[in-house]
C-alpha cells in the first residue's frame, strides 16, 4: 500500500511498517482496546467511526492504510461499508473483526473483498499479525 | 436435539468454554467457576444480554459488579480502572456477551441447533435481580469472592 511506505520516505526504517489505521466498531471498549494494541506496536489510529456509514465517510477523508471493521453496527453494517469502500477504492485494505465467525458470514466478507477475517475474542498478537499480513 | 427446546445439552458447556476463552484471551484472567443453584445475584451493577433466537429462544446474560467490570475492562484496555465510566463498562459487558454467544452461534450454524442473535442490550443498576417464571430452565455459573462478582446465566424461555 502506498502510505505504508511513509516511514521509508522520511528515512526512518523503524517506521517502515507503521500503518495509519481507521477503526470502525460500535463498541467504545473495542476502540480503546484496539487503539492500545495498535499504538503500542507503533501504528497510528487516524480515525474512529461508530457505524459503517461513518466508516465510509472517514475512509474518504482520511485514506487510511488499513481499516478494522466490525460487522454488526447501526445505520450501515460492516459488509455494506466494505462494499462501499471497495467499490471506490479497490486497493483498500480491510481487516474484519467480529464475534460472528460462521461460514456464511466469512463467505459474505470474502465476497465483498475483506482481506483478513478475525474472530473475537482477540489478543495483541492476533491483531498485529493480521496487520503484518497486509504489508 | 432436546425435544423441549432448541438448546442442545452441549450448548451450555460451549457457552461456558467461550466465556472462559474470551476472558483468558482478552484479559489473561483465569477464573474459578462454580455452578450456581440460583439465578439471583444481588451485587449486579452491569449486565449485558442478548436473545438466542430459535424455535424456543433463550436469554443469555452476563453480569458483573462495578469493581469486577472495572477490573476486567481495565485489563482488557490497559487503562486505569477509575477511568472507565458507566458507558464503557456497560458496553464491555455487551461486547463480552456478544463474543460468547457469537462463538457458539458460529459452531451451530448449519446444524439443527442453529440460532440467530439479537443485538446485545445492557442493563445497569444496583441490586438487580433476574428471575425466570416458573418452568423457565436456568443455567448459571458464577465466580465470586470478597472482591469479585461475575456470572453468566441462560434463561431458556
Amino acid at each position: 500500500m502506498d502510505n505504508g511506505c511513509l516511514g521509508r520516505a522520511k528515512g526512518g526504517t523503524d517506521l517502515l511498517m507503521k500503518k495509519r489505521v481507521l477503526i470502525v466498531d460500535d463498541s467504545p471498549i473495542v476502540h480503546r482496546l484496539l487503539r492500545k494494541t495498535l499504538e503500542a506496536a507503533g501504528h497510528e489510529v487516524v480515525g474512529d467511526a461508530n457505524n459503517g456509514r461513518e466508516g465510509v465517510d472517514l475512509y474518504e477523508s482520511l485514506r487510511p492504510d488499513v481499516v478494522f471493521m466490525d460487522i454488526t453496527m447501526p445505520k450501515m453494517d460492516g459488509i455494506q461499508a466494505v462494499q462501499a469502500i471497495k467499490a471506490k477504492h479497490p486497493a483498500a485494505r480491510v481487516i474484519m473483526l467480529t464475534a460472528m465467525g460462521d461460514e456464511q458470514i466469512v463467505a459474505q466478507a470474502q465476497a465483498v473483498g475483506v482481506d483478513v477475517f478475525l474472530k473475537k475474542p482477540f489478543d495483541d498478537y492476533k491483531i498485529i499479525s493480521a496487520l503484518a499480513k497486509l504489508v | 436435539m432436546n425435544s423441549e427446546n432448541n438448546l442442545r445439552t452441549g450448548d451450555w458447556a460451549l457457552l461456558c468454554q467461550a466465556l472462559d476463552e474470551a476472558l483468558r484471551t482478552m484479559t489473561g484472567l483465569e477464573l474459578d467457576w462454580v455452578t450456581s443453584p440460583s439465578a439471583e445475584v444481588t451485587r449486579t451493577t452491569y449486565a449485558g444480554m442478548m436473545v438466542l433466537a430459535a424455535e424456543r429462544p433463550s436469554l443469555l446474560l452476563i453480569r458483573a459488579s462495578q469493581s469486577t467490570a472495572r477490573m476486567i475492562f481495565s485489563y482488557m484496555t490497559g487503562e486505569e480502572p477509575d477511568s472507565l465510566g458507566d458507558k464503557e463498562l456497560a458496553d464491555g459487558l455487551c461486547e463480552l456477551v456478544n463474543m460468547v454467544a457469537g462463538d457458539v452461534k458460529s459452531k451451530r450454524t448449519g446444524t439443527e441447533a442453529a440460532f440467530e442473535l439479537t443485538p446485545p442490550v445492557s442493563v445497569q443498576g444496583d441490586g438487580l435481580f433476574f428471575r425466570g417464571k416458573t418452568g423457565t430452565r436456568v443455567e448459571q455459573v458464577a465466580a465470586a469472592d470478597a472482591e469479585l462478582s461475575l456470572s453468566m446465566s441462560l434463561f431458556v424461555l
